[in-house]
């Protein structure tokens, strides 16, 4: 046998250690953003053992204190913001608020808009209609203004918050699911099992949303950097978490008028938002590269 | 083949989403700096003017000087400036030898080419501006640049002195306790041309009152955008028996009673004095969007909350040589820029964009003291003294006794405040204690209450809680504005922690400017309301809306103490000396009622450009009142 011709027998092998690789190669660019977010779930689980105390606690004759990395002393690691309050001890609370939002937030908005979703491909027709011009309307008006709307008519609270964005987000989940049961209520195992007599309800449970499970993982994944964002938006515009409450979104708005005389009061918060966001977007790529089998062993 | 292109195209799909997303990233950095810069709310408060009949002497002097023809003054006060500009680096000097508060350098100001630039235009950054240009409509109350600039008051003080200045009024006659007659000065002409007479004045008494004959019922809540201002009542015909304009020039008050405060009262800003044929012709709605008044500049345009230009107005009747009040601007035009952000009024100035920006928060300004290219004033803000009023109009607050009633309560709540921490911490360090009203006010006694400071004692106040009845405090709601003065959401967390501390839990409720005052006067909401006092020296202007019974802003009233009788009593007093002896008592037993919780003086800070100069002896640059001051230098 040529050489030649033995490789050729050893080409599933040859590339199954080429796809080996990419995979290693992929796990390993998900590994520093899965650290990112390890450290966010830590900090926001165990806020109160990292920091204690509460990081409201105001001392204002070590105000815009800066970080020992620029001068500052140990007392204050991260530095202190305008009127004295600990800037490490505010991240790491402020995580615990991020990730209240997302927990909340993202699977409510994952089981409704999957619910609306599912129905109105099933069902198709006028309820298909109605659920999906609504659905356009929403996704027509300015996500950030239409928050602001709603925070401005119901106050600046967490619950608030997280009610503006449970509105704002379960669309994006609708609006794919839809397409997907499209997409499946057409296949032949559908067509199957209603010929075996299998009704809408039983369909939609056990046929079709283990089908889309993937599907509202990957939007799910991908929800949940842009859910912190639009937290942090909201209060940087003050329609968000009350003023008492550190989140990164009114940290940073506290501190835009030092950013002269003190960077750290607005650039800490600001790139611990950033890198948990750029981390989320990561995971969720990986998420739905590992769940999309055409996805699967691309470099 | 095939297979290879799809790799190809996916991984060019793929490559570009994460170049993308790398990019997102960068530029998501990049725009939360912007964004930080760009958006948001802030501060700002300017003062108003005012008035008292032992005005007479100044206000007199300002008569003869009225009397000069305009063309003739302006012609020398051509010259002067001519003059004045090569006289104005030693003028500053000696200017800044006398102030104690301004902290920037001297060099600054001398280096400057002393040549005033009599055509130039000064453009203005200031935080907010909206709700129309009726300066008696509630809404554009705090469009305080336009009211100063367009308009005129009947009386003005010294912003620096307190000083009584005739305006619009040239004299006041008591005729006895109960009858005074206002003499208006003559020459003063309005935008359009027209004499400002007696008629005039009385006509914006009877409009803040809703009483004006043009306005059909004399209902006021139908204005267009919102109601009146609060003047309304109060400085408005509400305080007269008669009033009457028996000539030309002469406007005539018959009181019910004495009332020592009416001229400083009634004369003060708080009413800005229209044209009667102007408004009458034209209606409320349009003079909300065309102001037209007597004042030092023309109103040129504007809109809400975005821009306002004025143009000198040069056949104003003030010369141009005074050294306080308004004058004839030394400026040709005025350019008004709305700049929500503190540091970015402050960056414009740097960038040569704009001129000035007033009332900044001095822990803002001060990482700019080293920018040769500004110049940084530090003084009294508009609104100089805060204290957070109690609502005891309410015997429960949320089903349980209120427990400010019970004055253990309140003086615990007022040795809970560190004030020294403050001052020293978030302020400047010039601040003093707050003790009640604005300190600046006549027959105000700073050294008797100053020996009754309460004081920072948090053990005492926990023990003053628990006789109280309150061993584990109690929650309350803390009610702030949060765009009126920047300082104010810095200054409630600080007083939120130190109340805490003692066992007084508060919830912070925030509101904007527009909501915040409306709310503050319904007085029906529990709790806690943050509160200030403006600079006007007449004590009236306080008393009557912050502490009489019925004043519109009066939140915490104590009807079972002497407070009430001191206050009508001083009110009567017409001799100057027991006046001043009863505002004392009556200061003092507010104080030892632990009637607020006081909190502080509060400073601000103006910025300008190096250019920008004001005459030796004039008021600094503090505000919109001071506009006139205002010289522009040629670089």
């Amino acid at each position: 046998m040529s050489a030649r011709a033995a490789a050729a027998f050893d080409l599933p092998a040859r590339r199954e250690r080429r796809f080996g690789a990419i995979r290693t190669r992929r796990f390993l660019y998900v590994v520093p953003p899965a650290l990112v977010m390890v450290l966010f779930i830590v900090f926001a689980a165990f806020a109160d053992l990292i920091s204690p105390g509460d990081p409201g606690d105001i001392d204002v004759l070590n105000r815009l204190a800066p970080p020992v990395f620029d001068g500052g002393t140990g007392e204050y690691w991260l530095g202190t913001d305008n009127i004295g309050r600990d800037i490490w001890a505010r991240i790491v609370h402020g995580a615990r608020v991020s990730m209240i939002v997302v927990l909340i937030v993202v699977p409510g908005a994952a089981v409704f808009g999957t619910t609306v979703g599912l129905i109105a491909g099933w069902r198709g027709g006028i309820v298909s209609q109605v659920l999906m011009r609504y659905v356009d309307v929403q996704l027509a008006l300015p996500a950030i203004l239409f928050a602001i709307l709603l925070g401005a008519l119901f106050g600046a609270s967490l619950r608030n918050v997280i009610v503006i964005l449970l509105l704002w987000t379960w669309t994006g989940y609708a609006r794919v699911v839809r397409a997907e049961v499209l997409s499946l209520r057409e296949r032949d195992f559908i067509t199957a099992t209603r010929a075996l007599g299998g009704g809408g309800w039983w369909i939609m449970r056990k046929q079709l949303l283990p089908n889309l499970i993937n599907a509202v993982v990957v939007i799910a994944t991908l929800e949940i950097p842009i859910v912190i964002i639009a937290e942090a938006a909201l209060s940087f515009l003050g329609v968000g978490a009350p003023v008492e409450q550190a989140t990164w979104g009114r940290m940073i708005t506290e501190g835009r008028d030092y950013l002269t005389q003190a960077w750290w009061v607005v650039w800490l918060p600001g790139l611990t938002l950033m890198l948990v966001a750029l981390s989320g977007n990561l995971i969720g790529d990986w998420v739905r590269d590992v769940l999309d089998p055409r996805l699967r062993n691309v470099r | 083949m095939t297979e290879r292109n799809y790799w190809t195209r996916i991984r060019r799909q793929r490559l570009s989403r994460r170049s993308l997303l790398r990019a997102s990233a960068r530029a998501g950095v990049g725009a939360a700096g912007i964004a930080l810069v760009g958006c948001g709310s802030d501060d700002d408060q300017q003062q108003q003017a005012q008035p008292a009949p032992a005005a007479s002497a100044a206000a007199q002097q300002q008569e003869q000087q009225q009397e000069q023809p305009a063309a003739q003054q302006q012609a020398q006060q051509e010259q002067a400036a001519e003059q004045q500009a090569q006289q104005a680096a030693q003028q500053e000097e000696q200017q800044s030898a006398g102030e104690t508060t301004r902290l920037d350098s001297d060099e600054d100001q001398t280096a400057a080419e002393p040549e005033v630039d009599l055509d130039a235009t000064l453009n203005v950054a200031i935080n907010r501006q909206g709700g129309g240009f009726d300066p008696q409509r509630s809404g554009s109350q705090t469009n305080y640049m336009n009211a100063s600039a367009v308009f005129e008051a009947g009386m003005s003080n010294h912003p620096d002195t307190a000083a009584l200045e005739a305006n619009l009024v040239s004299r006041i006659e008591i005729i006895d306790p109960t009858n005074l007659n206002f003499h208006v000065a003559q020459g003063v002409f309005f935008h359009d041309g027209a004499e400002y007479t007696a008629a005039d004045m009385q006509f914006n008494f009877e409009r803040v009152a809703g009483e004006a004959a043009y306005h059909e019922g004399g209902a006021t809540t139908d204005y267009p955008g919102g109601t009146w201002a609060s003047a309304r009542g109060t400085f408005g015909t509400k305080n007269f028996s008669s009033h009457s304009v028996p000539e030309t020039y002469i406007y005539k008050v018959e009181t019910p009673k004495p009332n020592a405060s009416l001229a400083g009262s009634i004369m003060s800003g708080a009413v800005r004095h229209m044209s009667k044929a102007y408004v009458e012709a034209n209606g409320d709605a349009h003079v909300d969007g065309n102001p037209m008044g007597t004042g030092p500049f023309l109103f040129a345009g504007g809109e809400d909350e975005v821009d306002m230009q004025f143009q000198r107005f040069d056949d104003y009747h003030r010369p141009r040589d005074g050294l306080v009040g308004p004058r004839l601007p030394w400026v040709a035009g005025l350019n008004v820029q709305v700049r929500p952000e503190a540091a970015a009024r402050v960056a414009a100035i740097q960038a040569g964009e704009m001129d000035i920006a007033f009332e900044l928060p001095p822990d803002v300004v001060q990482g700019f003291e080293d920018d040769e290219r500004l110049k940084i004033l530090y003084g009294p803000a508009g609104q100089p003294t805060h204290h957070i009023m109690p609502n005891t109009h309410l015997a429960e607050w949320d089903g349980a006794p209120n427990p400010f009633l019970d004055i253990r309560v309140r003086e615990a709540a007022n040795l809970a405040i560190n004030r020294d921490a403050i001052i020293n911490g978030l302020l400047t360090g010039n601040e003093k204690p707050s003790y009640g009203p604005y300190s600046g006010t006549i027959g105000y006694p700073k050294t008797a209450l100053e020996s009754r400071y309460h004081g920072y004692d948090p053990e005492r106040a926990k023990q003053l809680l628990a006789d109280a009845g309150y061993p584990d405090g109690f929650d309350t709601k803390l009610h702030i504005v949060t765009d009126f003065q920047t300082i104010v959401p810095v200054l409630a967390l600080v007083a939120q922690q130190d109340l805490e501390a003692v066992g007084i839990r508060t919830e912070i409720v925030e509101y904007l400017t527009s909501e915040y005052f409306v709310e503050t006067r319904k007085f029906e909401q529990p709790g806690l309301w943050w509160f200030f006092t403006n600079t006007i020296a007449e004590p009236e202007t306080v008393n009557g809306s912050e502490i009489n019974e019925d004043g519109f802003y009066a939140v915490s009233v104590y009807p079972d103490t002497e407070i009430q009788e001191l206050y009508l009593a001083q009110n009567e007093a017409i001799d100057p000396a027991e006046r001043a002896d009863l505002l004392e008592q009556f200061y003092t037993l507010f104080y030892d009622n632990h009637s607020w919780i006081f909190l502080t003086e509060v400073y601000s800070a103006s910025v300008t450009a190096a250019n920008i100069n004001w005459p030796a002896g004039a008021a600094e640059i503090r505000n919109a009142g001071s506009i006139t001051n205002i010289q522009k230098l040629r670089v």
